[in-house]
């Protein structure tokens, strides 16, 4: 569906340069394609098919190529778009909530209301991650889906907060919205941990970096009452299969534990990504779509630079608005 | 590494017992020393109602040898604070920052009043270890009660106030004294009435030549009972049996013992002075009618005007003038607790009262509107009325501290001579700030105060159920019974974790044995047949987790094990509690029982099928296509320099 719009562009540039190609046998075409725009609103305006046929166009076999061409550079530079999204534009995203989530938390641990347990609210911040080792300070929020892990690390729900007995699991992506664990199979032994929460400042010292295949529930377990926490990320900057969990233990007194979930559900894995969001996906790339034919229609009736002025922005947050959708189809850990 | 906290805290404590003494030992040189414990300036002394054994709680501290305060000015008040063993600055070695409402954090009395023979005194809130950690106070700590006077000069920071007396006060042993461990022994949580007793067995066992480490918190019979079924703590301490839902919705436990611990009861406290004299006012007596008329908001500033209270607190002797403006709102636990269904079901017993709630009043007082009709027995107090100033308060402490300070539920302090206030809490918390409690009536007609003998007479009429619980009968027609007793139980059930039975065995012995003739404050002990109840479950633990003998006791614990039993979303609630077979295989219908919290694995719904290798998948295929766009115009471009 997104290629409508680019589809009928790039149609619309390949069959100008085929015609001056034609015409005049130029060699160089690519300065002349905003040159004359006669000649193309003659074309694209055309709702008859004679319009079409009257041109000295290609043949059937030749607009078909040329329609599977505009296509695949369409789709290409779609795909081009969601990578710069997925690997530069996203770490905006996760940055921005970062400074939002912190002080929501630095508000609540300064009036001492932080949530401590019991049903948090998906998505609110819990805790404080430092290591100093690999330079990371991050605000943790509660619940470990896509969503989540997008703003940065999450806690996964069916876990001991930090700082309590037991094993608490923090999940954040390897590769996309800031990578905030990109580098933790770095840690080495006894590298220092610090977590904050509403019940105090805890300290953990790294024990040790491993690699869990999926299916493993053992990521998520809690082997004995001594507190821990897993520092969890996918094994693979693209393509997972498992996780790569650096191990901590407590050093400072456990906290009074308090009651969590007992689920961990599939999207909470790590492992999939959220399901559900393909309607609102069609829907921004029904958005796109509309944003397309807006711009050709400016296209063809101003000037290509002016359209493209206007068009940029818009075009822009389209692209913007659809890449963020689809990077939630992104499992939690990538 | 593993025990980093260690040795820090001894090498702490050893220089601090070290600085201590020498501090003891240079001290005497240059003060006046009086009494083994006090020290002041210029002859000034302190001493306390309580000065050994400590737990949080209020004493009664008095000086001598102060100047007398000035009755214009307030010169020479005395502030009273709470310090380190060996106070040498105010500021840093005081706990100075704090008052209502933010007294959760510390306590501080300002402006108390020397009488002009330079003695005076104040009930004077102290705080251990638990309450304090900012101090610490505990058996290996030593802390202080400092008193000084308002000179109207400001105490320069790093020194002490020019004009006062300290007294070094000891503690009783606390969790606050146990080594921090990431291992308890036994984990117990519940209703807030045993943790008095639990706190202090629990700092007596860490501190024993075999140190046990109990790990005791203080919620609600409620939750304690949720916790345990969670598989969160070992025993869950209630007043009341599990109820056939809470049951039905486990159906893995099937044995559940429960094990009296202590028998105490719930008062009706309050704080109120003769609104002509000041003094204090001690003694009240109320019927059930009345408590419900508190309780339902209804025409509180009238109170003392209702007839019933006219006829219950006749003139004997001296005249009470009662504060002047009625009650304030009263001050109530707010969460699902044991100890508001018995005093609803007590209510309800009563048919006056049941009339008064229902409209049909005797004196024809009509009951607050949001109460008409109210549905008792509740387990929870709610504010039925919005925005009216009926707050109550989660858990027992906020009611006690508000009670205490003379706050009322809104944060603000009254004056108890012109608003009484008035509240209910537990007898160890009543007797912990040493609040004045109400006789109420019994169902026999007689108003009986919560003594050692009334409160025997109500266990002696308590129901005593089939599962070995006994709950108060309000019913009862002993004229000499108190009709809001409670025994704390231990509720242990057959998911208990083996490794736990040593520990929780040697608890519950403790708790039944001698412990039973040196009780705490607020507690009576538990009569023979209770304790022997309790030690004989000690003893068939292992038979309690095995089942060996027959001991089941619910039909719905037979029930066969749903087979979508195991919800996907995470809800805490409902959920199943389970052991971990490591590294188990985990399918959406396994389903096992979880003992304890010594290993847990969530249930983990793994996603099947493909991973996210559809990413690499769609940029290759996206790379594929950006060069089959661009190859037919390059290999043309290609082709014609290649033909010029």
């Amino acid at each position: 569906m997104v290629i409508i719009p680019l589809l009928m562009t790039t149609l619309m540039r390949a069959d100008h340069t085929e015609d001056r190609q034609v015409d005049n046998n130029s060699t160089d075409n690519s300065t002349d394609i905003t040159a004359d725009n006669t000649s193309q609103i003659s074309i694209i305006t055309a709702t008859e098919p004679r319009a079409m046929a009257s041109n000295p166009a290609p043949t059937g076999s030749a607009t078909c190529a040329q329609v599977l061409r505009s296509a695949s550079g369409a789709f290409a530079l779609l795909m081009l778009a969601f990578a710069l999204f997925l690997f530069v534009g996203s770490g905006l995203i996760a940055q921005r909530d970062q400074v939002v989530l912190g002080r929501t938390i630095q508000d609540q641990l300064a009036r001492a209301v932080a949530p401590i347990g019991g049903n948090i609210r998906v998505g609110s911040p819990v805790a404080v991650l430092e290591i100093p080792a690999l330079d990371i300070r991050q605000v943790v929020a509660e619940g470990s889906t896509p969503t989540v892990t997008k703003s940065g690390v999450g806690h996964v729900r069916a876990t001991p907060m930090p700082g309590q007995a037991g094993n608490s699991v923090l999940m954040a992506r390897r590769s996309t919205f800031g990578a905030p664990f990109r580098h933790i199979d770095a840690l080495m032994k006894g590298d220092r941990i610090l977590v904050v929460t509403g019940q105090g400042r805890s300290r953990y010292r790294v024990t040790g970096v491993t690699r869990i295949a999926r299916g493993n529930p053992s990521v998520f377990a809690t082997s004995s009452r001594a507190g821990r926490i897993s520092l969890v990320t996918a094994d693979n900057a693209l393509t997972p299969g498992g996780y790569v969990v650096a191990n901590a233990r407590l050093v400072t007194p456990a906290f009074q534990s308090t009651r969590h979930a007992r689920a961990v559900t599939a999207t909470e894995t790590g492992l999939v990504g959220q399901g559900g969001g393909l309607l609102a996906l069609a829907a921004a790339l029904l958005l796109l779509a509309l944003i397309g034919v807006g711009t050709t229609w400016l296209f063809l009736s101003w000037r290509p630079w002016s359209a493209y002025l206007v068009a940029a922005p818009v075009i822009f947050a389209g692209v913007w608005l659809v890449s963020n959708l689809a990077s939630g189809l992104l499992p939690s850990t990538l | 590494m593993l025990h980093n906290g260690f040795p820090l805290r001894r090498v702490l404590a050893v220089v601090c017992v070290t600085a201590l003494a020498c501090a003891g030992l240079l001290s005497t040189g240059d003060d006046d020393q009086v009494g083994a414990s006090t020290t002041g300036i210029d002859g000034r002394t302190l001493s306390l109602s309580v000065e050994t054994e400590l737990v949080t709680r209020a004493v009664t501290v008095s000086w001598a040898g102060f100047r007398p305060t000035r009755k214009v000015s307030g010169q020479y008040a005395v502030n009273i604070v709470q310090c380190k063993g060996t106070p040498t600055a105010l500021d840093a070695d005081c706990f100075m920052n704090t008052r209502f409402p933010n007294a959760d954090k510390g306590s501080i009395f300002y402006g108390a009043t020397t009488k002009a023979d330079g003695a005076g005194s104040a009930n004077f809130e102290i705080r251990g270890a638990m309450d304090l950690p900012e101090f610490g106070c505990a058996v290996n700590v030593s802390c202080s009660v400092l008193a000084y006077e308002l000179t109207g000069d400001a105490t320069p920071p790093g020194q002490m106030p020019s004009a006062y007396a300290y007294a070094t006060i000891a503690f009783a042993p606390s969790p606050a004294d146990c080594p921090a461990v990431q291992d308890f022994d036994v984990r117990l949580g519940g209703e807030p009435s045993a943790a008095p007793l639990l706190y202090g067995l629990a700092g007596s066992a860490c501190l024993a030549a075999n140190p046990l480490i109990y790990d005791v918190t203080e919620t609600s019979s409620n939750e304690g009972r949720e916790a345990l079924f969670d598989g969160q703590i070992d025993a869950g301490i209630t007043n009341v049996p599990a109820s056939p839902a809470e049951i039905a919705a486990h159906p893995l436990i099937t044995r559940i013992k429960y094990a009296p611990l202590d028998l105490t009861a719930v008062a009706v406290v309050f704080l109120m002075k003769d609104s002509r004299t000041g003094a204090p006012i001690t003694s009240m007596v109320l019927s059930p009618r009345l408590v419900a008329r508190i309780i339902s908001d209804t025409g509180l500033d009238s109170f003392f005007a209702d007839p019933e209270f006219v006829a219950l607190n006749p003139t004997i002797g001296q005249k009470v003038y009662w504060p002047a403006a009625g009650l304030t709102r009263p001050l109530l636990r707010a969460e699902a607790n044991a100890d508001t269904a018995l005093v609803t079901n007590w209510l309800n017993s009563d048919q006056s009262t049941r009339a008064f709630l229902d409209g049909n009043d005797m004196h024809g007082i009509n009951v607050g509107p949001s109460w008409l009709n109210v549905p008792y027995p509740t387990n929870i107090f709610e504010s039925r009325a919005a925005g009216s100033g009926y707050i109550p308060l989660t858990t027992q402490r906020p009611v006690g501290v508000r009670m205490f300070y003379g706050v009322n539920p809104s944060g603000i302090i009254v004056q108890p001579d012109f608003h009484g206030i008035i509240g209910i809490v537990d007898l160890p918390t009543a007797r912990r700030y040493g609040m004045a409690t109400a006789s109420i009536v019994n169902a026999a007609g007689l108003g009986v105060a919560p003594t050692t003998e009334s409160i025997l007479a109500g266990y002696s009429a308590m129901t005593l159920n089939s599962d070995g619980t006994r709950v108060a009968n309000p019913y009862t027609m002993d004229p000499a019974a108190y009709p809001l007793v409670k025994v704390d139980h231990a509720m242990i059930t057959n998911a208990l974790n083996p490794s736990r039975i040593v520990a929780l065995k040697g608890l519950l012995n403790q708790t039944v044995g001698s412990i039973q003739d040196a009780l705490p404050f607020g507690y009576v002990s538990l009569p023979q047949e209770a304790r022997t109840q309790t030690t004989k479950i000690a003893a068939d633990l292992a038979v309690l987790i095995s089942g060996q003998e027959d001991v089941i006791e619910h039909e719905q614990s037979l029930d066969p094990l749903p087979e979508e039993a195991v919800p996907n979303d995470g809800s805490s609630s409902g959920n199943e509690p389970r052991i971990d077979p490591l590294p188990a295989i985990e399918t959406a219908t396994t389903k096992i029982l979880y003992r304890g919290a010594e290993r847990f694995t969530p249930v983990v719904a793994f996603p099947v099928g493909r991973g996210p290798s559809m990413l690499v998948a769609l940029f290759l295929l996206g790379i594929a296509a950006g060069f089959g766009a661009l190859a037919p115009n390059l290999w043309r471009r290609i082709t014609r320099r290649a033909s010029a």
